[in-house]
């Protein structure tokens, strides 16, 4: 309700000032109506989540454009330009003024009317869409090849290899009800309920020779903290009932070894956390235990404003027998966390990838302005020039002119003062 | 949340305005000054359907459109200071003529 308030008030202020830049005589007052206006409508683009749009406006809008139209406006004197015209071709034009104003009406009313019956219709313009669910499937099931997500009978996703994530597709929220099949295995069916706007990944695990699958609720929003990423972990590993994240910290000090995560059961994944970027020293260990080990985190790196899923998983390790062992591993799947929306760097993102060549256009645009500018006002601007020097020549100080003629600095108090009046006729 | 055809309908509001600036002030630069808010309420019409899509490219759109007003500002005044220098008048009634 606050919001439509200030949407009201805010909006009214924009109309009144546009209006009153129509009708006010004097093109000064015009123009900082428009800047009232143009404020307003910054105000209205940070309503409509666009912060970066608004500031745009002030600087570019309400402050270089504006400045510019001043400054013509004072150069060419032009305050009162229309009071100051003559009659005989302002009665010409008399008959386009009723004609405006009801071209206008039709204008108004017309696309008003579309308006109104199109927000009538709920479905095509009143409720904005909601967000849709930014979903993937990883693979850490083990000895079952590579699977497949169908939805109903449609393929969304074919062929994960073991140890692979597929790429975020976008699915409606609700009640989602998927299935996966296994390249050798039974398939399995499940429904996942999925809140509108969120992320997350479906992560497929063998358990007692039979596929189960997870779910682990991610985030690709912006981190908040200062130089830090953000981390999910899910627990993937049948060999033990539940597992602990924890950071034994240095071998050489007791009683420093620190929990991260505590008993993650089967299948069951952490909140998103947030992570101070660098390396980290982190290990799997199991629950009911801290010391006994499972599986060093290796390698795995924080990296600022990345969302990263890691998976703790079983892989079989080639010793030499047929069938090899089978050991503890990890995955980690990382990926950017997305820019918020309307901000500058989303927009600098869409500005160098989709809209690159526009981009480029706009820029020799932009040059091929400067230089017409230059050209039109170049040749008008020399006598002018000339002008100014001359002017700055007569009005010299006296004495200086009579000094550069005498040779040596003639305000020497010994020296004896010409008269005003005749330092004039020697200056002419 | 305000809805998105109360945006519409402000800025159909605004542009309404502007383009009775544009046939009815006969001041070149104030012509001018209306078609920068005609502009304006163009740009609150998209960011408005930007936000109701989820879209990003309104957003860039606006960006774009207030970089050409810059440059198309800049050209324009340069334009009416030339005229203005020529004609020593930019009513737009005395400047119907083509010729000089």
């Amino acid at each position: 309700m606050t919001e439509f308030i200030l949407f009201a008030v805010v909006g009214a202020l924009a109309v009144i000032a546009a209006v009153a830049m129509l009708l006010t005589s004097n093109a000064v007052h015009a123009a900082l109506y428009l800047v009232a206006t143009m404020l307003c409508i910054a105000f209205l683009f940070l309503l409509l989540n666009a912060p970066f749009l608004a500031m745009i406006q002030i600087t570019v809008y309400a402050g270089a454009i504006m400045v510019l139209f001043l400054f013509v406006i004072m150069l060419l004197g032009s305050e009162q330009g229309e009071s100051q015209t003559s009659s005989e071709p302002q009665r010409r034009f008399r008959w386009f003024v009723p004609l405006a104003l009801v071209l206008a009406m039709a204008l108004l009313f017309g696309v008003g009317l579309a308006v109104t019956t199109a927000s009538q219709d709920q479905s095509t313009f009143q409720t904005p869409p909601s967000g849709n669910v930014q979903l993937r499937l990883v693979n850490a099931a083990l000895g079952v090849g590579s699977i497949s997500l169908l939805s109903g009978d449609v393929t969304l996703v074919g062929d994960i290899a073991y140890g692979e994530g597929s790429d975020y597709f976008e699915v409606v929220p609700g009640d989602y009800e998927f299935s996966i099949v296994p390249a050798d295995g039974e398939p399995l069916t499940g429904t996942v309920n999925l809140a509108a706007d969120s992320t997350g990944t479906l992560v497929v695990y063998a358990q007692d020779a039979g596929l189960r699958v997870g779910y682990a609720a991610e985030s690709l929003d912006t981190v908040d903290e200062p130089r830090s990423g953000r981390v999910v972990v899910f627990n993937a590993y049948p060999g033990s009932a539940a597992v602990s994240v924890v950071d034994y910290g240095s071998e050489f000090v007791e009683d420093d070894t620190e929990a991260i995560i505590e008993g993650l059961a089967l299948g069951a994944a952490s909140a998103p956390f947030a992570v101070e970027e660098g390396e980290t020293d982190w290990s799997f260990a199991d629950a009911a235990d801290a010391s006994a080990r499972i599986i060093p985190l290796n390698g795995f790196e924080v990296e600022r404003n990345v969302s990263s899923l890691v998976v703790v998983a079983q892989e079989v390790y080639q010793d030499g027998s047929d069938a090899g062992v089978v050991r503890p591993a990890t995955m980690q799947f990382s990926s950017p966390a997305r820019p918020s929306f309307g901000g500058p760097q989303a927009i600098g993102y869409a500005l160098f990838t989709d809209y690159l060549l526009p981009f480029q256009l706009l820029a020799l645009l932009l040059l091929a302005a400067m230089v017409g500018v230059i050209v039109l006002t170049h040749r008008q601007m020399a006598p002018i020039a000339n002008r100014i020097g001359v002017r700055r020549r007569v009005s010299r100080p006296l004495v200086n002119v009579i000094a550069a003629q005498v040779g040596h600095d003639v305000t020497d108090d010994a020296a004896e003062r010409i008269p005003a009046d005749e330092a004039e006729v020697v200056g002419s | 949340m305000v809805q998105t055809d109360a945006y519409i309908v402000l800025s159909l509001v605004l542009f309404v305005l502007g383009t009775l600036g544009v046939l009815l002030r006969r001041n070149a630069i104030l012509v001018f000054m209306s078609v920068e808010l005609m502009l304006n309420a163009t740009n609150l019409a998209l960011a408005a359907f930007a936000r109701h899509w989820g879209q990003e490219s309104g957003h860039l759109f606006v960006f774009f459109i207030i970089t050409v007003a810059a440059a198309e500002v800049a050209v324009g005044l340069a334009l009416i200071v030339a005229i203005f220098r020529s004609k020593r008048s930019i009513n737009i009634d005395e400047l119907h003529q083509m010729e000089g």
